[in-house]
């Protein structure tokens, strides 16, 4: 395995947090800590607003007009919501992976891991892209074509590459929404076991609408659902295991036995 | 109720109504163009191409001079009016929402309603009547006037047609707002955003009327843009008034070269227009 950047403990959690797009309510009195240097999965039917909480860690989810939030994220014991928090800056440290693979049309393979890269010039700058792209499996299979349009590449191949220029900034926390829904089993196994390797390193957060996989990759889940108002609400968050086989709530049991959603 | 055969027959006029109509359509541009080809080839020749004008009575000479002045005037405004107009379309595409978007949205719609001779009025009060000096930079910036509203608008919808999820995965690189759109996101809008220019281009190309007291047209070869230009659309209205039987046909000639380059920067559009849909995943 390559050197990636020294684990870190970041420790992340939201109190009382609460989102909304204009008057939409779409997220409700969330508080939950995440497991360093863990795998979380949050799962839950559509709608349940599990992206929505994934979105407000990162403060992705504030770029869309209308889109606010109350409560707190705390990163490493500091709120990313104080008014002295640069986004920018939160944003480097919490990396993100999309639902379809979105690398940059435009640049190179070799320049979409890069492109988050500031400060790194010449020999370091490709010494960080060949890092990262070892550390995604990637390597091998670009390594000849580094110049070449990304899109050329198979749609699991880019998603690896989405998730190589998240880490080649050297993020402490990697957000990753439902990173496998567009790929096939093949690619989408890559992936899981990707995330399992990568777990020891990073603090990882993937929302997921398959159960079977946040049984396979992670080891806390938590389960959400929408209240009568649509507003997402955390209904109970465990170990994996006893979230599957000792479910605490009577609506988490009705999810995981597939009764609704 | 009606019969069915009855009901088929109102479908077939209205039909074959429609059909008409379009072909009418149709018929008056390759009409026109196939007028413009036919009185203009006879002026056309290397003579025509490369020469300056000859003085007035005198046989021969051509329109040189105002291929270089149209070239002049319309590639200066084209440096004026493309960072102002790709960079609001920008903010409007970014920013949609504000109020003040919205004001600068219906500014931008209403300016491009306003009649070309007001903008070279506009451009007279402003450029030429405090120097009393006529002259082609006058003219350019009558020509990025006109071409403004047609980048803003161009300009946005290309910027906006790229898939958010690009912006955002720039974003949630820790890039600017401002590096994420200039670096990642306006790349791959580039391609529009140049088929917008190039049908602005177009469109300004053949503009005469505010040229009448901005660039005023010369009979010299001129380079200088603060100087009065000889430009091609306003050959073709002078000649085009000339009671001498030879300007008359260079007219026609001019005009024909306008044709070409209107129609060459059209296709060039369309060219691009196509790879662009042909590269987007």
């Amino acid at each position: 395995m390559i050197e990636l950047a020294t684990p870190t403990r970041a420790s992340l959690e939201s109190r009382e947090l609460n989102a909304y797009y204009g008057d939409h309510h779409a997220l409700a009195d969330v508080t939950l800590a995440f497991r360093p240097l863990a795998v979380t999965a949050l799962i839950g039917p559509s709608g349940c607003g599990k992206t929505t909480f994934l979105r407000t860690l990162n403060r992705i989810h504030e770029i869309a007009s209308g889109a606010r939030v109350t409560g707190q994220v705390l990163l490493d014991e500091e709120n990313v919501y104080d008014p002295s928090v640069d986004p920018i800056a939160l944003r480097r440290r919490v990396g993100m992976v999309f639902q379809r693979p979105n690398p940059f049309p435009t640049l190179s393979i070799a320049d979409n891991v890069s492109s988050g890269l500031t400060k790194l010039r010449g020999e370091k700058r490709q010494e960080a892209v060949e890092r990262a792209l070892r550390a995604v499996g990637l390597w091998d299979e670009v390594s000849d074509r580094l110049r070449s349009s990304p899109l050329a590449l198979s749609g699991g191949q880019q998603q690896r590459l989405c998730m190589a220029r998240a880490l080649a900034v050297e993020p402490e926390v990697l957000l990753m929404d439902e990173p496998t829904s567009a790929l096939d089993p093949i690619s989408s196994a890559n992936i899981e076991e990707l995330i399992r390797r990568l777990s020891d390193r990073y603090t990882i957060v993937i929302v997921t609408h398959n159960m079977q996989q946040a049984a396979r990759v992670s080891d806390f889940t938590a389960f959400m659902l929408a209240d009568e108002s649509g507003s997402g609400r955390l209904i109970e968050s465990n170990e994996t295991n006893q979230i599957f086989f000792h479910p605490q709530d009577r609506r988490t049991e009705d999810y995981i036995s597939g009764r609704f959603g | 109720m009606k019969s069915y055969r009855s009901r088929r027959i109102a479908d077939a006029v209205g039909v074959t109504w429609s059909f008409l109509c379009a072909f009418l359509a149709a018929a008056v541009l390759l009409i026109i163009l196939g007028y413009i080809v036919v009185k203009g080839a006879a002026a056309i020749n290397w003579q025509f191409l490369t020469q300056l004008p000859h003085p007035v009575g005198i046989e021969g000479g051509g329109v040189a001079n105002g291929i270089v002045g149209s070239i002049i005037t319309v590639g200066i405004a084209v440096l004026i009016a493309s960072p102002i107009g790709i960079m609001t379309g920008l903010y409007l595409a970014l920013f949609s929402r504000g109020g003040f978007a919205s004001t600068v949205r219906f500014l931008s719609d209403v300016l491009s309603g306003i009649p070309s001779i007001t903008i070279g009025l506009f451009a007279y009060a402003l450029l030429v009547a405090p120097f009393k000096h006529f002259s082609a930079l006058s003219a350019s910036f009558a020509f990025a006037v006109l071409m403004l509203p047609l980048l803003v608008r161009t300009s946005e919808e290309a910027i906006r047609s790229v898939p958010r999820a690009i912006l955002e995965g720039a974003l949630a690189l820790g890039m600017t707002t401002f590096r994420s759109t200039l670096r990642i996101v306006l790349p791959v809008a580039w391609p529009s955003i140049v088929t917008g220019l190039l049908l602005a281009i177009a469109r300004v190309a053949g503009e005469t009327a505010p040229l009448l007291f901005t660039a005023f047209g010369s009979p010299f070869w001129e380079l200088n843009p603060t100087n009065p230009m000889a430009v091609l659309s306003l050959q073709v209205f002078t000649y085009a008034i000339s009671p001498y039987r030879s300007q008359n046909v260079q007219s026609w000639g001019a005009a024909l070269l306008l044709v070409v380059a209107v129609l060459a920067l059209n296709l060039l559009a369309r060219v691009l227009l196509r790879t662009r849909i042909r590269a987007a995943p």
